[in-house]
């Protein structure tokens, strides 16, 4: 029995496959314990990229020029004060 | 360049490594201002605890030793972070405005433990996005941005980035794959 990958498998859960196919591949789940397992995993993934994404939205933070020059004018001194001494 | 393997960033500023403070402020700006907001501070306090914390973390660079059995970076870094917020905050006092938030800031401890721990995990997760860049093929880590990240149809990534339909879903399955192998090395180094 021919398995399928785990791209196809995700092409198949995201509808990226044409009718046949789709059709091909939902036999092949109903009788494969194996690819099954695959899609499984799948939803594992689904759940890491959800976090993913969170974590992104959660520290998006807008950049500050002013407060960046102002600490690197600062440990710019700071250094220069230290190796004068 | 990104910290993962040999040592960590605070050692890598302990050595002088000029670069350093750059990627010192770009890494850990974003997580420092999320932590301003647990601590109720406004915009301008949240700019000047990120100023705060990296002038602490400059003079105390020297003396720095990093030793997982002694405490993790995360602790460090949580303390320090907590300890120049509260500063912020006696000083609001002082100047007479509106300190509630320090009033009752010993209750709130194990709230702000518990989204410490939510924000870190958020920080590593980031972080794991920029490793994952530097490790991949630009082709592959832009496959995933566009597809995964940005929510675009395979179709059209595959188009824009002159790929087949099937190579943005092994990028997707590699990255996934990496992701979480890189995960496993920031857990266990910081």
């Amino acid at each position: 029995m021919k398995h399928y990958t785990r791209e196809e498998l995700d092409r198949y859960r995201n509808k990226d496959m044409n009718f046949i196919l789709r059709l091909m591949c939902r036999v092949h789940l109903c009788v494969c314990p194996l690819c099954r397992r695959q899609m499984t995993d799948l939803q594992h993934d689904d759940a890491l990229l959800t976090k993913l994404k969170d974590s992104l939205n959660m520290l998006k933070v807008e950049p500050n020029v002013a407060t960046y020059q102002k600490i690197c004018s600062t440990i710019h001194d700071l250094v220069n004060k230290e190796s004068s001494e | 360049m990104i910290y993962t393997t040999r040592k960590t960033l605070l050692e890598a500023i302990k050595d002088g490594e000029e670069i350093s403070w750059h990627e010192f402020y770009a890494t850990y700006r974003p997580l420092i201002i999320l932590r301003g907001s647990d601590f109720q501070l406004t915009a301008d306090e949240k700019e000047e605890l990120v100023q705060l914390v990296l002038l602490e973390i400059f003079h105390k660079r020297k003396s720095f030793q990093y030793d997982r059995n002694r405490g993790r970076l995360r602790d460090y870094l949580r303390k320090i972070i907590g300890g120049k917020a509260v500063d912020i905050l006696r000083k609001r006092k002082n100047n007479h405005v509106s300190a509630d938030v320090l009033d009752y800031w010993p209750d709130k401890d194990s709230l702000l433990e518990q989204s410490w721990e939510k924000e870190w995990q958020g920080h590593l997760w980031t972080q794991a996005l920029e490793i994952l860049r530097n490790r991949l093929k630009p082709v592959t880590f832009q496959a995933f941005e566009l597809h995964v990240i940005n929510e675009k149809p395979a179709e059209k990534v595959a188009l824009f980035l002159n790929i087949s339909v099937n190579m943005v879903y092994v990028a997707k399955s590699r990255s996934v794959k990496n992701l979480r192998t890189i995960i496993r090395e920031l857990q266990d180094i910081i």
